[in-house]
């Protein structure tokens, strides 16, 4: 059954439904909160909630077809009160001005060879961090993204492009993670 | 020696080649340039080399088997999914009723003016009517129009109409919303010099003034039949407010022996400064008082003056009288006197002629029964006297007017407590009035709100209809 189907399912209270398309969602999901918020306990509680919300708000949904970049909306909100509340950001600093500081990274020490990756990933400002989320983990186009965080696709396309460099510095300062790095960068 | 730098101009496109994303004709070009440069390669290179570092280190976190039944555990119990609420926005509503008070605002006196106009046609129609009624009862009385007290019943019977009389704009409720001018009361048709320039008719209000009530105009007919709007009265026509034109023709009055009652109600604060103004105003017209009376009762005085003064200067005392104070009630009345008049005058010749009959027998019987012819010369001579006076009694009512002026003053002097309730009965008589428009507009209105909000309401019924039907 595709995804469009599900969605409608979904809307009428379908749980079966939904919890395929929990099944089919969630390890991106995961993944993306986990991108921005920088704590995997935190990323699992944020993207269920964003999970549950978007349950509550299928009836609002006018176009099942946009549900991907719908959820990740949802959780992207979440994934900033979230971070307004942990005072990683200035609760009292609008979002735009927000995201531009890095969010203060918590959480634990390296115990896996991804960890100290992640680490250095978790260095990235919550503007480029969501991003790159909603690219490369998430997989929208720009297109999806751009309705996603109301921006102009040409905006997405610079910011997408800023990410990138910062991530390409951020990585290029330990040649040894990133056999790409060598003799590139600014 | 390669550059170690991608070129500044081509990384964002490469960057967005790279996540296929490229702009429609981009792709070719940038393919091109990373076939000539190699730094741009190699950034392309370390772009998807960190795409992929990562979505691996993200990606790796790992999966809990039971995430899936944690959700589903946590959504809300078997509920009702919230029902689709879509109709329309707060905001929405309020363009719609910006828009609709907008239409109305400019429509409204566009559709008051043309209504207007539709009326102003229907009275201009009845004025010309009761103008050629007039004209027909003039033919069949020896060309003489009616009088100003009883036109409308003399013509009736040639317009056989009630409704010509009132003009659809009045909305003072009077039976007659037209006037004839005092000139013309009674006149001969024949004296008559200019027909075409003599107003017969007008649109008049209560006071007997020129009414203004078509679009800033009224009406007036003519002596030969025709009528016409005019903004202001034209000669021969009083304006509102003012008791006829102040040349007025009493010399018909007194060829026709008109006697002229008049009776007025003025409301002024001094009513005893008023008594003492109409008395200096009496004798500057060469009239005089026959009876000046005051009362004071409850805070409320009442002066009364009776006076008789010449016709001729009837129209300009009242007038002055006006002046004094606020007008509350007014009238003229004029009484056809000739009868009175000739019937005196017959007497006082038939007296005359046997007075010198009787002087002749005196004078022949002299001699003989003086004492006796002396006694009835005597009354004869008392009965001539009676007879003069009598008939100078009715002659002097065709030129002395009489008047009675009433003087009232306003409820004066009220307690605090009595004000108040004034106030408030007028602060809510003024609500009262004010909700009555609000409402008189609301309902006018109608034909253009509520299709308009039907309108509305259906079509956010319909997209609900839609919105539900998609769900299911």
């Amino acid at each position: 059954m595709n995804e469009e189907a599900l969605v409608i399912k979904a809307r009428r209270g379908d749980r079966q439904a939904f919890a395929q398309l929990v099944t089919e969602h969630h390890a991106r999901l995961v993944a993306a909160a986990r991108a921005l918020v920088s704590d995997a306990e935190a990323a699992q509680d944020i993207s269920q909630e964003a999970f549950i919300e978007a349950y509550r708000s299928l009836p609002r949904l006018e176009h099942p077809r946009r549900f991907r970049s719908w959820l990740f909306s949802i959780l992207r909100h979440r994934a900033l009160n979230y971070l307004r509340a942990a005072g990683r950001i200035d609760r009292f600093v609008s979002l735009e001005e927000a995201e531009d500081h890095p969010a203060e990274p918590t959480g634990a020490g390296p115990s896996e060879p991804f960890e100290a990756i992640r680490g250095k990933l978790d260095r990235l400002s919550v503007r480029h961090q969501e991003i790159l989320a909603a690219k490369y983990l998430e997989g929208l186009s720009y297109e999806e993204i751009a309705q996603s965080f109301g921006l102009s696709v040409n905006a997405v396309r610079v910011r997408c492009h800023r990410a990138k460099e910062k991530l390409r510095e951020l990585l290029s300062q330990d040649e040894g993670l990133s056999p790409a790095a060598e003799g590139v960068g600014p | 020696m390669t550059r170690s730098t991608p070129c500044d101009e081509w990384v964002e496109a490469i960057s967005a080649y790279a996540d296929n994303e490229a702009r429609r004709g981009e792709r070719r070009s940038v393919e091109k340039h990373l076939g000539e440069c190699e730094a741009c390669r190699m950034w392309l290179e370390a772009v998807r080399q960190d795409q992929k570092v990562y979505t691996e280190a993200y990606g790796a976190e790992p999966q809990r088997a039971e995430y899936v039944e944690k959700v589903i555990a946590r959504l809300p119990p078997e509920q009702e999914p919230a029902p689709v609420r879509r109709g329309f926005t707060l905001v929405e509503l309020g363009v719609v009723v910006a828009i609709i008070g907008i239409l109305a605002a400019t429509l409204f006196p566009v559709f008051a003016r043309a209504r207007e106009k539709a009326r102003q046609t229907s009275c201009l129609s009845n004025i010309k009517q009761l103008a050629l009624g007039m004209l027909m009862y003039a033919r069949d009385h020896s060309e003489h129009l009616p009088s100003v007290e009883n036109w409308p019943a003399a013509i009736l019977p040639y317009v056989k109409n009630e409704q010509v009389f009132v003009c659809p704009t009045d909305r003072e409720g009077s039976k007659l919303s037209y006037a004839m001018p005092w000139t013309l009361s009674g006149a001969s048709l024949a004296d008559i010099a200019k027909p075409a320039e003599r107003p017969l008719l007008y649109d008049a209000d209560t006071s007997g003034g020129f009414a203004p009530r078509h679009n800033d105009g009224g009406h007036v007919a003519f002596c030969d039949g025709h009528a016409k709007w005019y903004a202001h009265p034209p000669e021969g026509v009083p304006r509102a407010g003012v008791l006829g034109a102040p040349d007025r023709d009493y010399g018909l009055a007194e060829r026709l022996h008109l006697a002229y009652a008049a009776w007025i109600g003025v409301e002024t604060r001094d009513v005893l400064g008023a008594i003492s103004q109409a008395k200096r105003i009496i004798s500057e017209q060469q009239g005089f008082v026959l009876e000046a009376r005051y009362s004071d009762m409850d805070g409320r005085a009442n002066g009364q003056v009776s006076f008789k003064v010449p016709s001729t200067q009837l129209d300009i005392t009242l007038q002055a009288l006006c002046r004094l104070g606020r007008v509350l009630n007014w009238q003229v009345r004029g009484e056809d006197m000739t009868t009175q008049v000739t019937s005196a005058q017959a007497r006082l010749r038939v007296r005359e002629g046997e007075l010198a009959r009787s002087e002749q027998a005196a004078q022949t019987a002299r001699a003989a029964r003086e004492e006796a012819a002396r006694a009835e010369l005597q009354t004869l001579e008392e009965k001539t006297t009676e007879a003069r006076s009598s008939a100078y009694t009715e002659e002097s009512g065709t030129v002395l007017a009489t008047v009675s002026a009433t003087f009232t003053s306003p409820v004066a002097e009220v307690t605090p407590l009595m004000a108040t309730q004034r106030t408030l009965t007028g602060a809510w008589g003024w609500s009262a009035r004010m909700a009555g428009t609000g409402a008189a507009w609301v309902a006018g209105l109608a034909p253009v709100w509520v299709p308009l909000a039907a309108i509305c309401w259906g079509l956010s019924l319909i997209r609900r209809r839609r919105i539900a039907a998609a769900a299911r």
